[in-house]
């Protein structure tokens, strides 16, 4: 294989975006400030110029319409909608068109609707931000029957996940990390599909599993780097989905360790962290060695001042520490 | 030079509909006294005429959004009633194979994207049609159907506005029955039509006696109409009454007997239609009698298709989450 | 009540309609909605000039939405005139103006309509002599005024207080009279139109292909609706004592703006003047009557119509205006 060429997270969803618009006329997309102004943070770029407005719709401040229309549009089969939601704070004002209508439609209406829909939408913390602006919310997607939840941390992986979601006939909510917008590396430019449910091993070890999601992949990947110069093994496992699960990768790692520790960027409680623990408490638990410890926030709204956010942001460092107590 | 404005067939359509509703509607409401239709209920009785008046200007391929009292706007729509009663019973034979119940009755083979149990859910579903159509270049509408309780919701306004700025074929069809569940319309809105509102989208919109079916069938052909030629979404409010409570075992404590009396002596859409046919010499009271007795055939068969169909089974909890099965865990069960 | 017996009566009766302004003609013409909040406004403009001028006392039709009651409302502590509302039980149909003029006709010096030539129809049908003041709501009408309310008032006021005479400031209208089998079944006050539709539904009429014949009290070529029809061909004034009725077939094309925006090619067969009182029969029955441009009644059996000068009487805000200026309305 050649060199691959390094792009960054916000191109390569640009890229999977501009892949399915030109393969695919049913797919269109609809958000704010998407068009003209090429997207809040710069992803959908050049799309209207190319597309046109009939394709990229640049909306009014009505998440819950425009999510409704993109349901509409997906039941009656004519439409494949990608529908950007700015930030997934925001979907507050339209969780209803989320978890009730698309969600549900197929389940309640007996298998008979089929809602091929995305919904990207903007998450994390670190850009001072505030507490209305700053969630993951990965954890409450996946808590609601009906949902596939994608959370991507690489470039590559954004843009192969993503070409996925929209060819996938399902509601999927497509979580990217506001942080890694301008994070490079290495993505194929011919369109790559990697499939929902299939975690990705960003780092083999033998010592203790680390399951991370995100910015947070980053972080346990330099203190692996770190503590392999102590001799400390760890595996890094990514599940990129939250739903589907790659359940088996995860268990197996576990298994292998006996040692988990969860490094999540969502709240705490009734969590993503909370319930992977719960895997590992039902599933792995004769072979787990020491108890399981979990990497997150603490359970408060995100706080403004970098000085608070720095800490709230569960750090390298708390995630050294957790590995060392439980080795 | 004077052709028709409306078949005479059509008009017999329109009356067997009415009836067909009414006849329905009467039939769950006891099916539901007798513990065979579980859940909630809300029924379409004195309202017959706004489905049926849209939806005699509409084909199969055009698409209705629905409401949690969606009855009516199936049967109108040509949805199977066995498969809708079945439904209602919680049958694997129903529309949904018991997953749905009286507030989810859909059939998109005819371009019925479902009731709804959140109101206002449906109507930008409508928008979002229009919106496919437009794209893929087709020459049919959609059109959503909602209450007066709907019209202060958020998907309301927004899904009104989309449609307006993006010019997308769809008609808003409000049926303004006087009662968000309790409260009167009067303490819902300061304006006292629902068509007011239009104004401030910029679209047309016409208020019209929602029990006079060819009124209905008129303001709603020419909104249609419209749709299909380009220009643009319009709202429609149909002023009508529901002639039993907002759900089965509601005790309507909220308005007078004399109130419900007087919209069923003055303002039944099935007597005021049946008059018109009578003086014109459409229909004959024994076609009337007729159409009756077929109606409530047709009905007691869907009863009896519905009691007689086998419950769903356990393992079905877990299929029709999804549409594309993936690796990993999709649907958890510990 | 405690009701003070005036040497002259200065009570002033209000008649709004709630329902009109919001027909299919939004739809099939380009006429838009006239909102109740607007008519609200134009009460509260009403009620305060009544009451710079000195009246004391209104009487009005309650209606289903509260147009007076929000307007008092507005004005609030500064409202001192009394208001009472009729004791009719609201329909929320025409009924509820029928009801409210036959009331208000013996205890009022004048009523101000607020609403179209269907609201005024019937108004005309109960008010006998009191004059009344016709404001429009909407776009589509002939009888009523389309003016500032504020002006109206002041012209109800100069007679009411006795500034104009209602002999020099108001003028009998005509009307059209529909006989059947010699009994008067109904009324218009502009035009009837003979129509095929099959059926009343919507009412409004813009489907021209479907009309036969129409009778006028007036018309011009510079109104709108049914009438232009005729008023496209003569003019005859409301001061005339004499109608117009046409018959539309094979014969010359007229283009008539029968609609807001509405233009319509329609080819008139023949066309006469009609005399005060000279009948006229109905050639096209069965079929559809609509009066002042709204479909109302099915006939089945011969139909007789006559103009007669029967109609309401009508403050002449101008002359009415004038005159009282000169004998000092508007000095302190």
């Amino acid at each position: 294989m050649g060199m691959v060429r390094k792009i960054s997270y916000a191109q390569a969803i640009n890229e999977a975006l501009d892949y399915k618009l030109s393969k695919d006329k049913k797919v269109i997309m609809i958000g704010e400030d998407i068009g003209t102004f090429g997207g809040t943070f710069g992803v959908t770029a050049g799309l209207l110029d190319k597309y046109g407005p009939e394709r990229i719709y640049d909306a009014p401040i009505a998440e819950s319409g425009q999510i409704g229309v993109a349901i509409g549009a997906a039941a009656t089969g004519l439409l494949r909608p990608v529908f950007e939601l700015m930030f997934i704070d925001f979907f507050g004002v339209c969780m209803d068109q989320i978890y009730n209508q698309a969600a549900k439609m197929r389940y309640m209406f007996g298998g008979k609707a089929k809602i091929s829909m995305v919904i990207r939408a903007a998450g994390g913390a670190g850009m001072g931000a505030a507490a209305q602006h700053s969630q993951l919310l990965h954890s409450m997607f996946s808590h609601l029957p009906g949902l596939k939840v994608v959370v991507p941390s690489t470039p590559s992986d954004a843009k192969g996940l993503l070409i996925s979601s929209i060819e996938d006939d399902d509601p999927v909510v497509f979580i990217e990390h506001k942080g890694l917008y301008a994070v490079k590396g290495p993505v194929p430019e011919e369109p790559q599909r990697i499939p929902l449910g299939v975690a990705d091993v960003k780092r083999e070890g033998k010592d203790i599993t680390i399951v991370a999601t995100a910015a947070m992949v980053y972080k346990s990947l330099e203190v692996a780097t770190k503590l392999y110069k102590e001799g400390i093994s760890i595996e890094v496992i990514d599940p990129r989905s939250i739903v589907p699960l790659d359940e088996n990768t995860i268990v197996n790692s576990i298994k292998k360790t006996g040692r988990l520790v969860v490094v999540d960027e969502d709240y705490p409680r009734a969590s993503f962290a909370t319930d992977i623990a719960a895997i590992a408490a039902s599933k792995c638990f004769k072979e787990l060695k020491s108890p399981v410890k979990l990497v997150t926030p603490p359970a408060t709204p995100i706080p403004f001042s970098p000085a608070l956010e720095k800490e709230w942001i569960p750090s390298v460092e708390k995630i050294e520490k957790a590995v060392r107590e439980i080795l | 030079m004077n052709k028709p404005v409306i078949s005479e067939e059509k008009l017999l359509w329109m009356y067997e509909t009415m009836v067909k509703i009414r006849v329905h509607e009467e039939r769950a409401a006891e099916l539901f006294a007798e513990n065979k239709v579980p859940g909630f209920v809300h029924l379409y009785v004195g309202e017959e005429a706004v489905a049926t008046g849209v939806v005699a200007n509409l084909k199969k391929e055009d698409f209705i959004s629905s409401t949690h009292r969606g009855h009516g706007h199936y049967i109108a729509k040509g949805g199977d009633i066995k498969a809708s009663m079945a439904e209602l019973f919680g049958k694997t034979t129903g529309c949904c194979k018991g997953k749905g119940g009286s507030m989810h009755i859909v059939d998109l083979s005819i371009g019925e994207l479902g009731a709804n149990g959140i109101v206002g859910g449906g109507i930008p579903h409508a928008v979002g049609a229009a919106m496919g159509i437009k794209l893929n270049g087709l020459d049919d509408v959609a059109v959503a159907f909602f209450g007066d309780g709907a019209s202060n919701q958020q998907n309301f306004h927004e899904g009104i506005n989309l449609a307006a700025i993006w010019k997308l074929p769809v008609v808003f069809v409000c049926e303004n029955n006087g009662y968000q569940i309790s409260l009167p319309y009067s303490k819902q809105q300061i304006i006292n039509s629902v068509a007011e509102r239009g104004k401030s989208y910029g679209i047309p919109a016409v208020s019209v006696d929602g029990q006079d079916v060819m009124a209905v069938y008129e303001v709603a052909k020419e909104a249609i109409e419209r749709a299909r030629n380009g220009e643009g979404p319009s709202l429609i409010e149909a002023k009508t009454y529901r002639f039993r409570g907002h759900f089965e075992g509601d005790p309507a404590i909220y308005r007078t007997k004399k109130e419900l009396e007087w919209w069923k002596e003055n303002k039944d859409p099935i007597i005021i239609f049946k008059k018109l046919l009578l003086e014109k010499n459409i229909l004959s009271e024994d076609d009337s009698a007729l159409i009756q007795k077929k109606k409530e055939e047709e009905i007691e068969e869907a009863v009896k298709f519905a009691e007689s169909s086998p419950w769903p089974k356990k393992e079905d909890i877990l299929k029709d989450v999804f549409s594309t099965s993936t690796k990993g865990v999709l649907v958890w069960e510990w | 009540m405690n009701e003070k017996k005036h040497k002259v009566c200065t009570t002033v009766g209000i008649i709004a309609n709630p329902e009109s302004g919001k027909d299919i003609r939004r739809l099939v013409s380009h006429a838009s909605v006239f909102d109740n909040m607007e008519k609200v406004n134009i009460v509260e403009r009403i009620l305060t000039t009544l009451q710079a001028f000195g009246i004391r006392k209104v009487l009005v039709m309650p209606d289903t939405f509260g147009i007076v009651l929000r307007a008092i409302n507005v004005i609030g502590k500064n409202l001192k005139i009394d208001i009472d509302f009729l004791p009719i039980e609201t329909l929320g149909n025409w009924k509820d103006t029928y009801e409210a003029t036959r009331q208000m006709k013996d205890k009022v010096s004048a009523i101000i309509v607020i609403g179209g030539d269907g609201t005024n129809r019937i108004v005309a049908k109960a008010c006998g002599d009191v004059p009344i003041m016709p404001l429009s709501t909407g776009t589509n009408n002939v009888f009523p005024y389309m003016m500032e309310a504020t002006i109206a008032a002041e012209a109800v006021a100069a007679i009411v207080m006795g500034f104009t005479s209602k002999e020099e400031g108001t003028y009998k209208r005509k009307r059209l009279e529909i006989f059947q089998e010699d009994k008067l079944k109904d009324i218009a006050l502009i035009d009837i139109a003979v129509t095929m539709h099959s059926y009343i539904g919507a009412k409004a009429i813009w489907r021209s292909e479907l009309l036969k014949e129409i009778v006028v009290t007036q018309c011009s070529p510079y109104n709108i609706g049914l009438s232009s029809i005729a008023g496209n061909i003569k003019e005859i004034r409301m001061d005339e004592n004499h109608g117009f009725y046409l018959e539309i077939g094979d014969g010359e094309m007229i283009k008539a703006a029968i609609a807001p925006g509405v233009l319509k090619e329609i080819s008139i067969k023949n066309f006469r003047i009609l005399n005060l009182d000279e009948k006229v029969k109905l050639r096209n029955i069965p079929s559809l009557l609509a009066l002042d441009g709204e479909r109302e009644l099915d006939i089945n059996s011969d139909v007789y119509v006559k103009i007669t000068r029967d109609g309401p009487k009508v403050i002449n805000y101008q002359k009415t205006l004038r005159i009282a200026a000169q004998r000092g309305f508007f000095k302190n």
